[in-house]
Order: structure tokens, then C-alpha cells, then sequence
């Protein structure tokens, strides 16, 4: 290789090579590295600015949320009854592009092979959910939808239709699928779940709001019929205009409407360190995971 | 390469090939390589080179992330146990030497003022004291892969093929071995495992400048510290195992180190070490 096409590291080892054995004292700071405090300018200098003096500042008036101070957030949006008013229920999904699962694919973090659900995207480390803050999962958004290339087999909280349609052209499939507070906790750290001891818990069925998003074909939810879901897709596909792929990619058969984990039946107990599932013996346990309708509201 | 045709001139006989883990695919990132040595005879008998993993082998020499690693690690163990005693601590004083007026003297209080001779001292060194802290997790590894790097790249770094069970027990043997090839002042080996048995074991208890460690203890201020590094051929295997495997992880390990979470085990530590004739160790 040239000297021209060397990198900086190889030409900074072949000065080692060079030079004499690197010993204790000849390790040492880069210049610079340890700087002292930077004196400010007068003119920028902010000390002597007291808690007291930002208290008897002028306000901004009532209402005021952002930019005009003529135009609070009441005369904004006048049809509103209280602000943030549903603060303590609204959800919240992590938006997950498409053009973002691409790259956690290309990197590695990912193998499109196998489903792709929560467990599987918390594991990349990449994202953080916390269920206590009414944080429900993840959004799958349009953005790279142009040029998504790779036939996975996802499940999502809430996808829009452009996304859909982006897996189902490039031959993956998708559903949409809720996860109650406690599903949720177990499906994002299935180790710290299964090191507790802990049930694998049923998938409670969604709340009454949500029931008519996951039972709509059109958003591939898990309570739809899955013929249904297949002649929405061909729907989808004809409205968009594109042509479906022969094969549909399908890992592994769909979870059932209370399971959380692939191949882990509700109810089970996890040993880590023996590998192994233990099913409940008890009658009365196995039949209440048997169910498979979880929420007496809905029975 | 350079190196094959020169193992194809010496006539040996191992291959390079080694499955080397996440190796990066960039044409333009060479992969190291050694020589695969033993210690069983003085002259020293290249039986084969050995691939090296660049990730680990390779860096960019930052000797300021090592010097950090060496700075912490003289550092982070010193503890001053020197307490000088302040004016309350010392004996007697108690009593007021003098009247406070009319006598023409100082206005004092207790002879163990700090202005008297053998009295206490006012800002004196308050111990025990410590400078311990912890590097981040990133600084050290990439600490012990610049210190492995460097003594690649000046071949202060040598692979043999075994450690364990050599017959060759006399001093004067490993220092003509390590003599005969080039080896500098001191040499340390690493194996894999933390019990050594055979010559090298009865040859290190009596040569200061040649000392065994585990792969456990393998260390940026040991590795700079010795002329020459030498790893068994396990102690490579299992050197890149666990480092590549902390430089892929997926989420930093963010330890907090906090005295709270280890006390136990501290406080612990010493209990199988207890004598009767000495003060416990805590």
C-alpha cells in the first residue's frame, strides 16, 4: 500500500515501530487535554445574576407557551376545555422509522430472519421504554418506506399505512399488537422477568379506545380476522400500486392474542440457569392460562 | 504477505488461519500476525504464524488513553494513613497555663495550642485519605488493547505454543533462552489458566525478571512495565474472546462501584486469611 492511501493510525503505529520501547514515563497527555478555566469576556460575564433577580423579572403573561406573547395557548386552541388535560392517560409510542430499522438490520443488531417484536428491539439496547411513564411500545413510521429492501416479519404497536404498505411490498409481514403495562415489563427485559421468578404473564386484551384500532384489518391489528388481513393487503396493494411478492415471510406462526414471547406459553415459569419452561400442574392455574381471554371486561 | 514467505523459507509447518470474530470486511485494515513459538529448547523454532485480531492488536497508539490507565492504576491504591493530631486530640492541655491579663505574656488558653512547641497542629494532614477512583469501562479496555498494540508493533509480543508442564526447570536455562532471543530485562507470561506447573514454575521462583500471571490479571501498567509479553496460545484465544466481546457490546455496563454494593464482599474477602497471631484484616 502507498503511503498516500495509509490511514492515521497506521502511519501513527509505524512511528512506533520506529521509536525506541514505549516505557512507563513515556505515556503522557495529548497536548491540551487538561485545560484550566476560561476566563469570560466583561461583557459576557453572567455572575451576580441571583434566584432573586429572575424571580422580580418580568413574565411572560398567563397562557403563554410559546412564541407571541399575544397569542397564549389560550386563544390558540379556544375549543379546549383544561391543558394537558389528559396528561396522566394518553400513550405514548416510540416512533421507529423504517429507514432506522434498516440501518439496525444492516449493522447487525437485528437478523431479519427471525420475528421481530419488543424483546427483540429492546435488545439491540438502542431504545429505552419504560411502561411507568405510559410508554406503550413502538410507532413504526414512514420515513425510508421508498426504499425498504428487507422481508421481515415485525410486530408493532402502532403502524401508519404507508409503513405497512413499505414491509408488505418488500414481502414481510406486520401486525399490530397491544401490550398491557405488565406484558410490556416482561417483553422488555425478558431476563430481569425470568431472574424474578416471575409468571410469564397473558397479554390482557386492550382498552376499550383501542379495541376498534387492533380489531380494523386495515391496520393489520391481531384481533382482525387473517383473512381479513390478507385481502386488505391485496387491497392495499392494488390502492397503491404496487405487486405483491409470491411469498409472504413468514418466521414463525403468530403469537396468540395473550402470548407475550415466541414458543412460551402464558403461565409459565422460566429457569435460566437449568434452561428450561416449567408449565403450571395445578388445574385451577393451568385452565385461568388456558383461556386465552384475559380481561373479565371483555369475556 | 511478508511473513508467509518467510515461514514458507523457515519450513514451518502451522497455518495462519484462524476464525477471527467481527473482522472487519475493510480491505484496507491488515490483519496482524506473529509468531507461533515454544519454550522448549533455547534456540527459538518458528512453528507457524498466527493471526492476530486487528480490533484488539491493531489500534491507533493513544498513548493518552494508556497514560490515563497507568496514572489510575498507581494512583487509585495509595491511601495516607497520617493523621496529625489537632489541639483536642493531643494529652493534658486542659488547664489555662497562665492568667488571661497582668502578667505580660500571650493570651493563651492550653499549652497544645498550635502556636506552642509540641503543641497541635492547626491544618495538619487529616488521614486516612484516599485517591481512589475508577476509570470508565471504554478507557480501560481500550487501555489494554493500545498496550497490547504497542507491544505488538516494537515485537515485544510473542505467542507460544504451551506454558504448562515444560521440563526444563533451570534458571539458567530460561536465561539463556530469553537471552538467545532477544527478550530484554524482564518477560512476562500469560497463561490461561491461574495455577502454573513444570519448569517455568520452579524457574520464575527464582528469577526476579521472569513472573507468570493469569489472563484475569492482565493489566496495562504489567504489560508496559515488562521488556516482553509473552501469551500461550489459550491465553491469546481467551485475551480476544473477552475483549472483543466488551468492545461489541450493546450497552455500556455504567458500574457504579459504590463502596455500599461491594462492602460485603470486602469485608469478607479476608476471612478464610485469619491468624491468630495478628490483627484482623479488614
Amino acid at each position: 500500500m502507498s503511503q498516500a492511501l495509509r490511514s492515521a493510525k497506521e502511519r501513527a503505529l509505524q512511528i512506533v515501530e520506529q521509536a525506541s520501547k514505549i516505557r512507563i514515563q513515556d505515556a503522557r497527555d495529548n497536548l491540551g487535554a487538561r485545560t484550566s478555566g476560561r476566563q469570560v469576556r466583561k461583557a459576557n460575564n453572567q455572575m451576580g445574576h441571583t434566584q432573586g433577580a429572575l424571580e422580580r423579572a418580568a413574565k411572560p403573561p398567563l397562557g403563554w407557551i410559546w412564541g407571541d406573547f399575544f397569542r397564549p395557548w389560550q386563544r390558540m386552541f379556544p375549543g379546549e376545555k383544561h391543558f394537558n388535560a389528559d396528561i396522566n392517560v394518553r400513550r405514548e409510542y416510540i416512533p421507529l422509522s423504517l429507514i432506522e430499522l434498516t440501518r439496525l438490520i444492516d449493522l447487525g443488531w437485528i437478523d431479519p430472519s427471525k420475528p421481530i417484536d419488543i424483546s427483540t428491539l429492546c435488545r439491540t439496547q438502542k431504545f429505552q421504554i419504560n411502561p411507568n411513564i405510559r410508554q406503550y411500545g413502538f410507532d413504526l413510521t414512514e420515513e425510508g418506506a421508498d426504499s425498504f429492501p428487507y422481508a421481515i416479519d415485525i410486530e408493532v404497536q402502532y403502524a401508519t399505512q404507508s409503513a405497512i404498505a413499505a414491509v408488505e411490498k418488500a414481502g414481510g409481514r406486520i401486525r399490530t399488537s397491544y401490550y398491557d403495562v405488565n406484558a410490556l415489563e416482561a417483553a422488555i427485559d425478558p431476563k430481569k422477568w425470568f431472574e424474578k421468578g416471575n409468571v410469564v404473564p397473558q397479554r390482557k386484551a386492550p382498552p376499550k379506545t383501542l379495541i376498534g384500532y387492533y380489531m380494523d384489518a386495515k391496520n393489520r391489528g391481531y384481533l382482525a380476522d387473517e383473512s381479513d388481513i390478507e385481502n386488505n393487503r391485496i387491497n392495499l396493494a392494488n390502492i397503491r400500486g404496487y405487486k405483491l411478492p409470491d411469498h409472504e415471510m413468514v418466521t414463525e406462526p403468530l403469537k396468540t392474542v395473550d402470548q407475550v414471547f415466541h414458543g412460551i406459553p402464558a403461565g409459565s415459569v422460566i429457569s435460566l440457569a437449568d434452561k428450561k419452561l416449567y408449565s403450571p400442574t395445578n388445574e385451577i392455574h393451568r385452565e385461568y392460562y388456558s383461556k386465552q381471554v384475559a380481561d373479565k371486561q371483555y369475556s | 504477505m511478508f511473513l508467509s514467505q518467510l515461514m514458507r523459507q523457515s519450513g514451518a509447518s502451522a497455518s495462519a488461519a484462524r476464525n477471527l470474530w467481527r473482522k472487519s470486511e475493510n480491505p484496507f485494515i491488515s490483519t496482524p500476525q506473529a509468531w507461533l513459538t515454544d519454550l522448549e529448547q533455547v534456540e527459538e523454532k518458528k512453528r507457524g504464524i498466527i493471526d492476530l485480531h486487528p480490533d484488539v492488536f491493531r489500534v491507533a497508539p493513544r498513548l493518552d488513553i494508556l497514560h490515563r490507565n497507568l496514572t489510575w492504576q498507581k494512583v487509585y491504591r495509595n491511601v495516607q494513613m497520617t493523621k496529625m493530631l489537632t489541639k483536642a486530640e493531643m494529652p493534658g492541655g486542659g488547664r489555662k497555663p497562665w492568667p488571661q491579663k497582668k502578667t505580660g505574656r500571650a493570651h493563651v488558653g492550653s499549652i497544645r495550642q498550635p502556636e506552642f512547641i509540641h503543641g497541635g497542629f492547626a491544618n495538619g494532614v487529616r488521614g486516612p485519605r484516599t485517591w481512589f477512583y475508577m476509570l470508565p469501562d471504554a478507557i480501560r479496555l481500550q487501555g489494554l488493547c493500545v498496550a497490547l498494540t504497542l507491544k505488538h508493533a516494537q515485537d515485544d509480543l510473542h505467542i507460544v505454543e504451551n506454558m504448562q508442564d515444560l521440563q526444563n526447570g533451570d534458571p539458567k536455562f530460561w536465561q539463556d533462552l530469553c537471552e538467545s532471543r532477544n527478550w530484554g530485562y524482564s518477560v512476562l507470561m500469560i497463561d490461561d489458566s491461574d495455577v502454573i506447573s513444570g519448569g517455568l514454575a520452579e524457574a520464575q521462583e527464582q528469577l526476579a525478571w521472569l513472573n507468570c500471571m493469569p489472563v484475569y490479571g492482565l493489566n496495562c501498567y504489567s504489560i508496559i512495565k515488562y521488556d516482553t509479553v509473552v501469551l500461550s496460545k489459550n491465553a491469546l484465544e481467551k485475551i480476544e474472546q473477552r475483549l472483543l466481546q466488551h468492545l461489541h457490546r450493546a450497552k455500556p455496563l455504567n458500574l457504579k462501584y459504590r463502596y455500599q454494593d461491594y462492602k460485603e464482599k470486602i469485608l469478607n474477602e479476608s476471612r478464610a486469611e485469619e491468624n491468630p497471631n495478628m490483627p484482623p484484616i479488614v
